[in-house]
């Protein structure tokens, strides 16, 4: 919109409802007929609901989740570079559990065999993939580097590694055993499972000292800011070979069978004679995370640029 | 045949939807019909659109659902946004819109003649 007519403020805050570019294009005439609509019928439940929804659509037709041509590439690689670091982080961390727990196949059945092989080919087929852009993408992140748009992952980064080597020697409640801290798994576990611990066990926090639990309420944050500062990053991934259409159309077959095995081992868990490789709520909730993001991954493979 | 990407590599082309017939909008088809309808006597903005299909359809499109229909229309190059003195902007329909919308109706038509055939076959 280039300029500020006065306009009801009703159609105004109904408008906010759509991103900045389809408000660009067609706010003007939107906030007309909104005026005349008003102005003809104050109040109306319908318009409001439809308003709405349709702005969340034009939203998410922005990040190429709709069935509209998508006219704003950055905010598709924005939401296909999220969804895939949230599974990876899902996927590492179910990794380290599986590491971590120990025990023979005969302790615990196929599944967990299962998962930890499906596990390491799809790192390693990931990792295939990294190599194969590592040239660009070593060159950006220098880049990036220099330019100060990969400080913003330096304090959050140091401190998961900080409070990884504190905690080393495990939490005060029995339920989480030591681990070497500066290991996928020990990372994985320090940064992750204590917000399970804080929010799953409330009534046991009365054991743990002070300074874990102040660490229980940065690791969460610090995880927040490690995905913010990667957001800001996006532009070192923006590869053909790490996000173009043949990578896109390869990740949910990389990543299908990852889920299914963890699915499995949920199910199976359950019958664990041993408790510390039985999957607790928390592994469910990142299943069902993984699957709903696959399904988005799946979507924005679809999405047609305009 | 094929485009370059910013990388210097060969892509096939993007996907031209050719086809500019209402069956790719989806539950939007109803919509666009109306829309295609009431423009085709002439340009129209969004209220005018609005009141119009009303009165010869009886049916009040919510302007989410009119702009999305209209944003889709756009896209396909049925319809084409007229430049105006006011924030109230009129389409118009363009001769892909018109050909659309006639090989449209004319199926509806037809599917239309059967039903009402049909019925009174049925009840005779």
């Amino acid at each position: 919109m280039s300029s500020e007519p006065a306009y009801d403020v009703r159609a105004g805050r109904l408008l906010r409802w759509y991103p900045r570019a389809w408000r660009d294009r067609y706010g003007d005439e939107f906030l007309a007929l909104l005026g005349e609509e008003i102005d003809e019928q104050p109040r109306s439940w319908r318009r409001e609901v439809d308003v709405r929804w349709h702005g969340v659509r034009a939203r998410l037709a922005v990040a190429g989740l709709g069935e509209l041509p998508v006219r704003d590439r950055n905010a598709m690689r924005i939401a296909q570079t999220v969804s895939l670091s949230c599974v990876l982080g899902c996927l590492i961390s179910l990794w380290s559990q599986i590491l971590r727990g120990g025990g023979s196949a005969e302790s615990y059945g196929p599944s967990v065999t299962s998962m930890r092989i499906v596990l390491l080919v799809t790192f390693a087929a990931i990792g295939l993939r990294a190599v194969a852009a590592s040239r660009t993408v070593a060159t950006r992140l220098r880049r990036a580097t220099a330019d100060g748009k990969a400080r913003a992952l330096g304090p959050p980064l140091l401190s998961i590694g900080i409070g990884a080597t504190l905690f080393s020697a495990g939490f005060a409640a029995v339920w989480l055993p030591q681990h070497s801290a500066i290991t996928p798994a020990g990372i994985t576990t320090t940064a992750t499972e204590s917000i399970s611990t804080y929010w799953l066990h409330p009534g046991l926090l009365s054991e743990v000292p002070g300074a874990q639990i102040a660490w229980m309420v940065i690791s969460p944050l610090a995880l927040a800011l490690v995905v913010a500062g990667s957001i800001g990053l996006r532009r070192v991934l923006d590869d053909e070979a790490l996000t173009g259409r043949p990578a896109a159309a390869s990740i949910p077959v990389v990543l299908l069978p990852a889920l299914l095995t963890s699915a499995w081992w949920v199910v199976s868990s359950q019958h664990f004679q041993r408790s510390n490789l039985r999957a607790g709520t928390l592994d469910v909730v990142m299943i069902a995370l993984m699957a709903g993001l696959l399904v988005v991954l799946s979507m924005l493979r679809r999405a047609r640029l305009a | 045949m094929y485009r370059l990407t910013e990388y210097g590599e060969r892509v096939a082309p993007r996907q031209q939807d050719d086809s500019a017939d209402l069956s790719g909008l989806g539950r939007y088809a109803g919509p666009a019909t109306l829309i295609l309808s009431s423009l085709a006597d002439g340009p129209k903005h969004g209220y005018s659109l609005t009141k119009d299909i009303e009165a010869f359809a009886g049916v009040r499109l919510a302007p989410g659902t009119m702009y999305e229909a209209l944003a889709r229309l756009e896209g396909q190059g049925l319809i084409e946004g007229l430049a105006s003195d006011d924030r109230r902007r009129p389409y118009q329909l363009t001769a892909a819109g018109a050909a659309a919308l006639r090989e449209h109706l004319a199926d509806q038509r037809r599917i239309a003649d059967v039903g009402l055939r049909r019925l009174k076959t049925a009840r005779s």
